[in-house]
């Protein structure tokens, strides 16, 4: 028989119960995280590194407290499972249920539905240092026995047990594993129709079967005659799922109480308000918690923009110093065009925010880790859902604050469709780092830097002021939507508050990690890409427009004396005519009249085209449009910007009003591919993303239109 | 013989047993999560606008919608 070494492990058990840290404790990185095939719920993957040089592979499912799915992430877990138990595959895999040793009753529940399928199972109990100071003695050996499987106590936080577990893999085979017990007697729940089920779907297992007929659109495998058979047995004995189902949870509760009871006994009556209570007493109450939530969100606010900063500057000195080398070495090459302003300055885009993201997602695995986000949703669910959102939907919306791609993913947690379409189609909403180069350069425009607005910094209340647009058009477009997605299924809440516990930093780490690979590869791939393409169509042009442009630069500039400031004043308009007689000069002259009426030209119309592949790239585009010089800084753009006028009229483009009308261009435009490729992902359809794109960028138009005609 | 009443009705910090569930589809998650018949069952707090509600269910923590929480029948001790 088959070793267990060379088998698939699946780490199976409820939310909470530690499953990650365990994961994160046997692969360390050696993990790979992808989706279950035609779904977007989470597959992760690792290695596990065993003491004779061998490795196992260990899938993680995702977290449930029952085979009766009610969400996409718990019906990948009664597939799998289901797989499992079809015969031919049971000796190809084994099942470590992790299951929280101070919650055993609960936990055990699904590990007695995997023991009627006769399943290869060890169970591996998590907090298990924590029993001893609660007064519990486990009778690990009695257990054991009773659950007919090998028990070992883990310490998820330390390690402990794991090596444990590890040295048993190579030593055992799964055959050895399977032993029936009756923890529970399915057919009892109603014989004459689990009779007729487990003929009609030709199986020996009666939960097998009862789980294939009550979750039948779930298994692609029954035919039609199947089907039609399920439900006529449903209509002869008067079986509903519901009944059947409540009634077989409790039958297994009922055998499973006494059993903990004999095998884990309290020594001491266990404290009625612990920790984790008498915390909630202020962190959930409902003045000091609401208050403690929003200090919470500025801190974090505080911290992401302010430390963040640093490294920043540092990986825009380091790209800066990257491209001079190139330079020196290519000169003035195309070669060397195309590495320094094609691929380095894509580059430098995408690695730009990785400090800023890092930071936040840092604060959301810590808040996770410790507990706390089961209390900002706690705290958040009735003002998310008059909105047409969940509790949940506070997650997205924060972490949509870094970036929206992930934000987005985070909306698997949802298991309202309709709440979690609702929340993903208006994250974008949510100021994402990439707006903020815009909006730096923009808001020096409309107020200089010195000024103040009675104590505070005019700029930075002009900066806090779009976040909070953003947030309020997030929750208004959200309540609006409520009005068009249809309702589907019952929204649900009803959420385990876990006890606090100092963070496992290496699952912080590990997450922060993942995120960051996450981001650089679904948006990082999509910026590089649009960012070469812009440098191309930026560079070339039809014909010999390019050098025409240049030539003709050239012949007025040689009739002034040859200084070095002339000379240098001389290549800045070369770049500048060159750029407009390219290919994207000729479309931003192009769409000139559609933007016109918000009192753009034909640079900004650039800037605009430019931005929808990644909003940041406006800067870099505006650096380009008035070719300051590679050694200078973002005053200088701004500069530039400032002294600009309109070409037929000779008025300033870059009026007060306009920078405010673009600024909220920038705001409410969903100008990211990544963002709408992820939309396109999570949703699965082409219909959400465009409907998403064309509404947004329809507000960001109107609003600059408003403001532009109002104050214009 | 003490009457019972819904979990919704019970007066914060009143320590409760539960009866019985409705049998609605919320009833099952409920279960599954351990609030069984038999558990000692407190309401703690309200959160602010009056739901989510914050129950104590066998020492731990469950926050419950006020129409989730609704189908749990308790006896008061």
């Amino acid at each position: 028989m088959t070793q267990i070494k060379s088998v698939q492990i699946f780490l199976v058990g409820n939310p909470n119960a530690g499953k990650t840290s365990v994961f994160n404790r046997l692969t360390g990185l050696n993990q790979k995280i992808g989706n279950f095939p035609g779904v977007t719920v989470e597959k992760k993957e690792g290695r596990v590194a065993l003491t004779d040089g061998s490795f196992c592979t260990l899938t993680d499912l995702p977290g449930t407290y029952s085979l009766h799915p009610k969400s996409p992430d718990e019906r990948i877990v009664l597939q799998t499972i289901c797989k499992l138990a079809d015969k031919q595959q049971q000796n190809q895999s084994l099942i470590f249920y992790i299951a929280d040793l101070l919650n055993l009753e609960r936990h055990l529940l699904l590990l007695s539905q995997l023991k009627s399928l006769d399943l290869p199972i060890v169970l591996g109990l998590t907090m298990a240092d924590l029993a001893d100071d609660k007064g519990y003695i486990l009778d690990k050996d009695k257990l054991s026995e009773a659950l007919a499987m090998p028990v070992f106590l883990l310490n998820a936080r330390n390690g402990d047990g794991l090596d444990a577990f590890k040295a048993w893999i190579l030593n055992t085979r799964t055959d050895s594993l399977i032993k029936k017990t009756t923890l529970f007697e399915t057919e009892k729940l109603a014989p004459d129709f689990i009779l007729e089920l487990k003929t009609l779907l030709g199986t020996d297992s009666a939960y097998f079967a009862l789980l294939k007929a009550q979750h039948q659109d779930y298994f692609l495998d029954l035919s039609v005659e199947q089907q039609k058979g399920i439900n006529d047995l449903f209509q002869k004995y008067g079986q509903t799922n519901l009944t059947l189902q409540i009634q077989e949870t409790l039958g297994r509760f009922a055998r499973l109480a006494p059993l903990v009871r004999s095998c884990l006994l309290p020594t001491k009556n266990a404290a009625q308000v612990g920790f984790s209570g008498r915390a909630d007493q202020i962190l959930t109450h409902k003045l000091w918690g609401t208050l403690c939530f929003f200090i919470l969100l500025l801190l974090i606010f505080q911290a992401t923009f302010d430390w963040a900063t640093y490294p920043m500057d540092a990986i825009e000195t380091a790209f800066g110093w990257f491209g001079e080398q190139v330079r020196g070495l290519g000169g003035e090459s195309i070669w060397a065009n195309f590495m320094v302003d094609g691929v380095l300055a894509g580059l430098a885009g995408i690695v730009v925010f990785i400090p800023q993201i890092s930071i936040l997602f840092c604060f959301i695995a810590i808040l996770e880790e410790v507990g706390y986000m089961a209390r900002a949703v706690y705290l958040s669910d009735n003002l998310m859902r008059r909105f047409g959102l969940n509790g949940r939907s506070i997650v997205s919306i924060f972490s949509g604050m870094a970036c929206a791609v992930p934000a987005i993913m985070a909306t698997r947690t949802i298991s309202n469709w309709r709440e979690r379409l609702i929340t993903l189609l208006v994250t974008p909403f949510v100021s994402c780092s990439a707006r903020i180069p815009v909006y730096t350069v923009l808001v020096a425009m409309v107020v200089p830097a010195q000024s103040k607005w009675g104590f505070f910094n005019a700029q930075g209340l002009i900066l806090l002021g779009l976040y909070m647009l953003g947030i309020m058009t997030a929750l208004l477009a959200a309540y609006i939507l409520r009005f068009f997605v249809p309702v589907m299924d019952m929204s649900l809440l009803t959420m385990e508050l876990p006890a606090y516990k100092p963070p496992v930093w290496a699952n912080v780490g590990i997450m922060v990690w993942n995120k960051v690979k996450d981001f650089l590869w679904e948006a990082g791939r999509i910026i590089l890409c649009i960012a070469v393409i812009l440098w191309f169509l930026a560079s070339f042009g039809p014909a010999d427009s390019l050098e025409a442009a240049e030539k003709k630069i050239r012949a007025e500039f040689n009739l002034k004396p040859q200084t070095e400031e002339h000379l240098s004043d001389m290549n800045n308009a070369i770049a500048s005519e060159r750029l407009s007689a390219s290919y994207i000069g000729r479309v931003g002259h192009f769409i000139e009249p559609a933007i016109r009426p918000l009192g753009f030209d034909w640079k900004i119309g650039i800037a605009l085209l430019s931005s929808f592949a990644a909003r940041e790239v406006f800067v870099g585009t505006m650096a380009t449009i008035y070719a300051v010089g590679s050694n200078d800084d973002g005053s200088n753009i701004q500069t530039k910007m400032q002294k600009d006028v309109h070409s037929d009229t000779g008025e300033a483009v870059y009026t007060p009003v306009t920078s405010f009308g673009l600024m909220l261009f920038y705001a409410f435009a969903m100008q990211c591919m990544s963002t709408f490729a992820v939309v396109r992902r999570e949703t699965n359809s082409w219909r959400y993303p465009i409907m998403q794109f064309v509404c947004m960028t329809a507000l960001a138009y109107l609003s600059s239109l408003l403001v532009y005609t109002i104050w214009g | 013989m003490q009457s019972t009443k819904r979990a919704t009705d019970l007066a914060i910090e009143k320590p409760s047993r539960v009866a019985f569930l409705d049998e609605v589809p919320i009833a099952l998650k409920l279960l599954e999560l351990g609030i069984t018949p038999s558990s000692r069952l407190v309401l703690v707090r309200k959160a602010p606008l009056g739901c989510p509600l914050y129950f104590y269910v066998n020492e731990q923590s469950f926050a419950l919608r006020q129409a989730e929480a609704a189908c749990i029948w308790v006896t008061e001790l």
